[in-house]
């Protein structure tokens, strides 16, 4: 469900994710929303910042009080500095700054609908005979132990665990340094190539798709 | 009106002094009298009357005198004035009397009966006190008067002088208000004064608007200069692209252009907001302690392939002892990615890129060996849209110092660029900022 007093925003999130085939509700009013979010039938949540009757930070911070922990994803104006950081103490999962592509947005929300809301997910994560054990930190390809840094494990981990979901570049920057670019490709793929170099070098078939335009993704099984 | 009230003031007190010294003057008179009265009676009593005319006589002070009277009011010796006798005679028939006799003036007496019915008048001629008075009343007069003419001239003096600078004042502000930016007000030029620290108060607060006033002028013209170039080439391309075949996938490679034109001018705008709102010093953000060799640890991890794969070389030297300063983490790490994103960005491959973080400060500190930035447009690299290339070329939109600066500023620290002879040193320096485990002031 979308709660999205801007129609435009409104339609442009309804329309698109319908149109690739999601189920979309949406409202315009914070105070509908919220009751609406209330019964739990939603997968995720698109929550804008700015709402008249009821902004998305209350929103969220009443869900969560009510043990409603539906992923939820937040979209900020332009600007909004305090915003980022307020949203994610606040209860979000994620948050997008508007104006934002579809792309961006829908492999957010598949992001954070996959991620299990309060367990972990599995602590060993397998795509063909690459093992990552989140405990250990440790990525095996064929029993053998790769060398990789904290960053290139860290990025393996998060395509890993949105197997068959794209994971777009900037996710993966502000996911693994938490930072925010403009264009986050020059700083990306360096890291990715050395990645699936390690990899490919012990013997493994590359496992990550690069998707243009969009990011990366590694196919489920 | 204040000098009348000093005047008024000063007279009161007069008349007070006047009334205390007189009434002092009385009780001493009265005192006076008595012992006259007593030598005067011991001496009629012991050695008669013929005695006390001849002692009178030879011992006279011209103050003192008696006069002896008979039933009858007619004088038996004595030069004193008679006393104008009460009627009825008080019960004890002893009085004291004061009255203005003729020739003599003011006078002071006492009378009481002797036996044989006789009435002995002892007293005291006041016109020695009264002058004596009189010297008091006029000194203090004229103390008054002389004190009240220096008063009111140095009132007059000095109330001018503040008038004349109070005037000045208001022309300087007048003139600055009419559009004379460089109008300041002149200090009075006689040691501190409360009027000298509001005028140099005065100045300051013009220099800032001033700075406020010239910074947002050329952000303004820098924002539409540099907003023009972009909307510009995006309105050619648009023309080419309807000038082009009209096909679907002619359009939408035109489209796929435009989105990123204008994602471009979005960014901008961003960043812009971003700056103005770290220059307010970002209310609503959360600060915490950073480590500063982590979050510099990071960002190097960060852009190291990066530089690697673009031929340079990034190397990081983390803190001997420790450095922490307040902050929001992220924010501060964008704010140092930015630092080193510009080190990439405007030198040339093989070039060597170093960040360091001292203790001492705490500092950060990303030095490149590259061409460097000539001092004279040193200062001008932090200003909003600066490029050193005026031919805008190379990448990016001006901002990301800029942007850097704002951001080491909401955390109490500055951003200072250095000659690293050959390259660029950028310093941020977190001197001014609270470090974490000193006491909070």
């Amino acid at each position: 469900m979308i709660i999205e007093d801007d129609g435009r925003t409104r339609e442009f999130v309804s329309d698109g994710l319908g149109a690739r085939g999601h189920e979309v509700a949406a409202e315009r009013d914070g105070r509908a929303g919220l009751l609406r979010a209330c019964d739990r039938s939603f997968d995720v949540l698109v929550i804008d910042r700015m709402l008249p009757s009821l902004g998305g930070l209350e929103i969220l911070r009443a869900l969560r009080t009510a043990s409603i922990d539906t992923p939820a994803i937040l979209l900020t104006a332009l600007g909004g500095l305090a915003d980022r950081v307020e949203g994610l103490r606040g209860g979000a999962d994620d948050y997008l700054v508007k104006p934002f592509e579809l792309d961006e947005l829908e492999a957010r929300l598949e992001a954070i609908g996959r991620r299990p809301p309060t367990v972990g997910a599995a602590a060993v994560l397998r795509k063909d005979d690459i093992v990552l054990d989140r405990l250990t930190r440790k990525v095996t390809v064929d029993g053998v132990l790769a060398d990789l840094t904290g960053s290139e494990f860290a990025m393996l981990e998060m395509l890993m665990l949105n197997a068959g979901q794209a994971v777009t570049k900037a996710m993966l920057v502000e996911g693994v340094f938490d930072l925010h670019l403009s264009a986050p490709g020059p700083l990306i793929e360096p890291h990715m190539s050395r990645l699936r170099a390690k990899l490919v070098r012990l013997g493994a078939v590359d496992p990550i798709r690069t998707l243009r335009g969009v990011g990366y993704a590694i196919a489920a099984h | 009106m204040q000098t009348l009230l000093f005047v008024v003031t000063f007279a009161a007190a007069g008349a007070t002094t006047l009334a205390i010294v007189r009434r002092a003057e009385v009780r001493a008179a009265h005192a006076e009298i008595e012992e006259y009265e007593d030598d005067v009676t011991d001496r009629l009593a012991q050695r008669g009357l013929t005695n006390l005319i001849a002692y009178n006589r030879t011992h006279h002070d011209a103050v003192h005198d008696f006069r002896l009277d008979d039933a009858k009011g007619r004088v038996l010796a004595g030069g004193f004035p008679a006393p104008p006798i009460p009627k009825p005679m008080p019960a004890k028939r002893k009085f004291w009397s004061s009255f203005a006799a003729s020739r003599v003036g003011p006078v002071l007496a006492y009378t009481r009966p002797e036996p044989g019915g006789l009435r002995l008048t002892v007293g005291e001629y006041l016109r020695a006190r009264e002058a004596q008075d009189n010297v008091i009343l006029w000194a203090v007069a004229g103390l008054a008067t002389v004190v009240a003419a220096i008063g009111m001239m140095s009132g007059v003096w000095i109330s001018r002088g503040v008038l004349r600078h109070v005037d000045g004042m208001a022309q300087s502000i007048e003139r600055y208000a009419g559009g004379d930016r460089a109008a300041r007000i002149e200090r009075s030029g006689q040691g501190a004064s409360d009027l000298d620290d509001l005028a140099g108060a005065l100045n300051r607060m013009m220099d800032r608007e001033n700075r406020l006033v010239e910074g947002l002028r050329q952000v303004s013209s820098s924002i539409a200069h540099d907003l023009r170039r972009p909307l510009a080439h995006h309105n050619q391309e648009i023309g080419k692209a309807l000038a082009g075949p009209a096909s679907t996938a002619h359009y939408r490679n035109a489209l796929i252009g435009a989105n990123e034109r204008v994602s471009e001018v979005l960014e901008t705008f961003q960043a812009l907001l971003h700056i103005a709102e770290l220059e307010a010093g970002a209310p609503g953000l959360a600060l915490c302690p950073v480590d500063l060799d982590e979050i510099a640890g990071k960002v190097v991890d960060a852009y190291a392939p990066r530089a690697e794969a673009e031929g340079r070389l990034l190397s990081y030297s983390p803190s001997a002892g420790g450095a922490e300063v307040e902050a929001e983490p992220r924010i501060l790490g964008q704010a140092l990615a930015n630092l080193i994103e510009n080190a990439l960005t405007h030198t040339p491959p093989g070039t060597r890129v170093q960040i360091r973080v001292e203790a001492r400060g705490p500092r950060i500190i990303v030095s490149d060996d590259g061409p460097g930035v000539p001092e004279a447009i040193r200062g001008k690299i932090f200003e909003r849209f600066f490029r050193q290339d005026t031919s805008r070329s190379t990448s990016g939109n001006g901002l990301g110092l800029a942007l850097a600066t704002a951001a080491f500023g909401a955390f109490g620290g500055n951003l200072t660029a250095e000659d690293a002879d050959p390259g660029l040193r950028l310093v941020a320096a977190f001197d001014g900022a609270q470090v974490v485990g000193r006491p909070v002031a």
